[in-house]
């Protein structure tokens, strides 16, 4: 068991006492508590989030002299304006509706009915976009939330469900069905296998290789800003190591008995976009190349410097210095024209090989 | 050749060497940026910085379900894998010398018993419940192990006794008192919530200690006297630490003001070590409840991923070799990253801190070690944990 010990002269330093608690154990005190009624996944450890026009409540959470809450009087405030129909004894709660963009300042002060004793506290509500993300899922063990499908991902079956999740659109509007899913493989709807549309079964029927665009859109048909996407390559049928990248054929999705069968090299088929990932195919190829090419310019340094230095014969030694300033040269010459360009136009050193439509 | 002009050679050639492939790994690592962890000064060499354009770590990882078949695989270096499917929860028989484990398998829910340095296995219960989340176990009425675990539903989730019954339709939280005599059960009602302590033969005597107009929170019952009430955190909203007296239900504010949250009450109830987010990155924190001190302790970690030792004095660690820009923990708990941890023990006293084992040394580990739900033997030299990504259960064992 490897044992490393960095403490002394290390951690000892982080532990001197930065600061007093923010808040140390107190009894007067009166905390904002909030919840956005938005969207999250069964037992998700974080937070909902509020966005555009979602419904938020805040809660007033006061403990003073030992009065009980409703006993308490409390003013509420949003964005600097008083909200007396909220206020009063024992209205300890505000429900409100945020705005498109932005965010909300939410006051309260809280008193006792003497108005002895006041505190105040304030909370400031940033909006967020919704999000959409997509989850692997199996009818025995559920979604996998500890793993959302990255950009590129590999079918790690021939048949796979994944599962669409619209993090911080409204509730009450998942509710109600007015949040839409739509799934498109390879520019082509594709056919979900649950009623609300957020599941979908992939299969690789042939066990070719392929890869297989898959747009994900969602979008609240109540609220217009709540929209939200999730952009993916699914590579499915090779799963062994590659040296250099590979060009995939691009597949369709063909829906059969509810399932998306994905049918690799269908280049020039109706409405498909052949070789979608040829612009990134080549990006990977070229960064390829350009590495092994460093790494060549590396050896021969190395090989050459040796020869240089060991072999006493004077042809030899010649040779190999100027094979080394050629090298050089062409490192310097190769680094001054990427600079050139670059200061020229960032675009002639930027790769991109997608054609202007 | 003179020997001077020999030495400057071999030097430039080596010069030229090392610039070489420094630049050739630059260039291929190019979307990770080194860049040093804030507020780490000391020890930011074990925890950079990474972009988090770069999703290799979530990509290589595997669903559940889909690693190989192999059980109690030993990597070396005291570092097991004690069973290669997913698992919904566990407990170590802590009162045991005999290095009992119990487990729910997630693909039936049925209840195991595990030695932990063998293969074998016994099925202790038969009512089937896949994708059950996480439990709670406790002893039954004929002094067996027995549980209780949650259910996701449509919705909200379900607490489910170990033979199916209903225990309540609408949970948030549950926690188990140390003595594992008592639970505590945070239940939606309305759009609020109620916390009732129960005793686990008697579900129906409910003692009501906590009501709240609001419903998003993480409890634990770390010692006879507190039960911690955490708001769920989020990288860019503060959040708030309760202790909840469970004989008193009096309501005591820990903590707050500090982004994305989340708190680990010590055993003696002294300690709260407690995890936020600064703007650049997680950082751990020391708050000492007696003399309200708060220490940072140049861990960047989640508190989640840390156990405390029997006497309050210790906490080992998991800690991400890499943490992500995206805002955290949301990004972590949304399954957007997975963590690669080593592990790390740090003593809350003097603040001396060992890398007990870095994840790297480890030969033919091909997926993301990310624990979770961290537990220590009765002899504190073994971590049980879960790997989070597949859910699976593995051991680490150390020298003292």
């Amino acid at each position: 068991m490897k044992k490393f010990l960095l403490s002394l002269g290390f951690s000892l330093i982080t532990l001197i006492p930065s600061a007093q608690a923010q808040s140390a154990p107190n009894n007067n005190f009166v905390d904002l508590l909030w919840e956005a009624r938005t969207y999250t996944p069964t037992g998700y450890r974080g937070k909902a989030l509020p966005s555009s026009q979602s419904e938020v409540k805040v809660v007033a959470l006061a403990q003073i002299a030992n009065l009980a809450p409703e006993n308490l009087i409390y003013t509420w405030q949003k964005d600097g304006y008083n909200l007396p129909a909220n206020s009063g004894t024992g209205k300890n709660s505000l429900i409100y509706r945020a705005g498109n963009t932005g965010s909300n300042a939410i006051t309260v002060e809280v008193k006792t009915p003497t108005g002895e004793t006041r505190l105040k506290q304030t909370l400031n509500l940033s909006l967020v976009s919704p999000k959409a993300l997509i989850y692997p899922t199996e009818p025995l063990l559920g979604p996998n939330y500890a793993l959302a499908i990255p950009d590129t991902w590999h079918l790690p079956e021939n048949t796979f469900s994944l599962i669409a999740e619209p993090y911080f659109f409204s509730l009450a509007n998942l509710a109600s069905g007015q949040v839409a899913f739509s799934w498109l493989i390879n520019n082509q709807l594709a056919t979900p296998s649950s009623e609300d549309g957020r599941t979908v079964i992939l299969q690789n029927r042939s066990g070719k290789e392929g890869v297989a665009p898959v747009n994900l859109r969602i979008k609240n048909k109540a609220i217009s800003n709540q929209e939200a996407a999730r952009d993916l390559q699914i590579e499915f049928g090779n799963d062994g190591f590659s040296f250099w990248p590979k060009l995939l054929p691009v597949a369709l999705a063909q829906e059969v008995g509810g399932v998306n069968v994905l049918e690799p090299g269908v280049i020039g088929a109706t409405g498909s976009t052949p070789i979608a990932n040829l612009p990134d195919y080549l990006k990977a190829l070229f960064k390829q190349a350009v590495g092994l090419l460093g790494l060549f310019a590396i050896i021969t340094i190395v090989w050459k410097g040796v020869q240089y230095t060991i072999n006493p014969l004077p042809g030899v030694k010649t040779d190999a210095k100027d094979r080394l300033w050629e090298i050089l040269k062409g490192i310097i010459l190769a680094l001054a024209a990427y600079l050139i360009l670059q200061q020229i136009n960032p675009n002639l050193v930027n790769l991109n090989f997608i054609l202007p439509k | 050749m003179s020997t001077v002009k020999k030495i400057l050679t071999i030097i430039i050639i080596l010069v030229a060497l090392s610039a070489g492939l420094i630049g050739f790994w630059l260039y291929q690592n190019r979307e990770i940026a080194p860049t040093p962890a804030p507020n780490l000064p000391t020890i930011d060499e074990f925890f950079p910085v990474d972009t988090g354009e770069n999703n290799s770590s979530a990509e290589e990882s595997l669903a559940p379900g889909f690693g190989e078949s192999l059980v109690n695989q030993s990597f070396g270096q005291g570092l097991n894998r004690l069973l290669d499917t997913p698992i919904s929860d566990f407990q170590l028989n802590q009162g045991s010398t005999t290095s009992k484990i119990y487990y729910l398998d997630k693909a039936t829910g049925h209840l195991y018993e595990k030695d932990l340095l063998n293969n074998a296995a016994t099925r202790l219960s038969n009512y089937t419940a896949p994708g059950l989340t996480e439990a709670k176990f406790f002893l039954g009425a004929t002094s067996t192990i027995d549980f209780w675990a949650i259910k996701p539903e449509t919705g909200g989730q379900v607490l489910l006794s170990s033979t199916g019954n209903i225990i309540s339709p609408n949970l948030i939280a549950l926690a188990s008192s140390p003595d594992q005599k008592k639970v505590f059960l945070l239940e939606k009602v309305g759009d609020g919530a109620i916390g009732s302590v129960l005793d686990w033969q008697k579900p129906e005597n409910k003692k009501v200690i906590f009501r709240a107009g609001v419903s998003e929170w993480l409890v634990s019952w770390p010692t006879n006297s507190s039960i911690l009430l955490n708001t769920k955190p989020a990288a860019n909203y503060a959040g708030l630490i309760y202790n909840l007296d469970p004989n008193t239900g009096k309501l005591t504010r820990l903590i707050g003001g500090s982004f994305g949250l989340t708190g680990h009450l010590s055993p003696d109830g002294t300690k709260l070590v407690y995890s936020h987010n600064n703007g650049a990155g997680l950082n751990l924190s020391l708050l000492n409840l007696n003399t309200n001190e708060i220490t940072l302790l140049g861990i960047q970690t989640l508190a989640e991923k840390c156990v405390w030792t029997n006497d309050s004095k210790l906490i080992y660690c998991a800690v991400p070799t890499k943490l992500s820009p995206l805002p955290l923990p949301d990004a972590y708990y949304r399954g957007e990253i997975a963590w690669q941890d080593n592990f790390w023990q740090i003593n809350t006293d003097t603040g001396e801190s060992y890398l007990i084992f870095e994840t790297s040394t480890v030969f033919g580990l091909q997926n993301n070690l990310d624990a979770s739900r961290l537990s220590l033997n009765p002899a504190e030299n073994r971590l049980i944990f879960q790997n989070r990504p597949d859910a699976t259960l593995w051991s680490l064992s150390w020298e003292q």
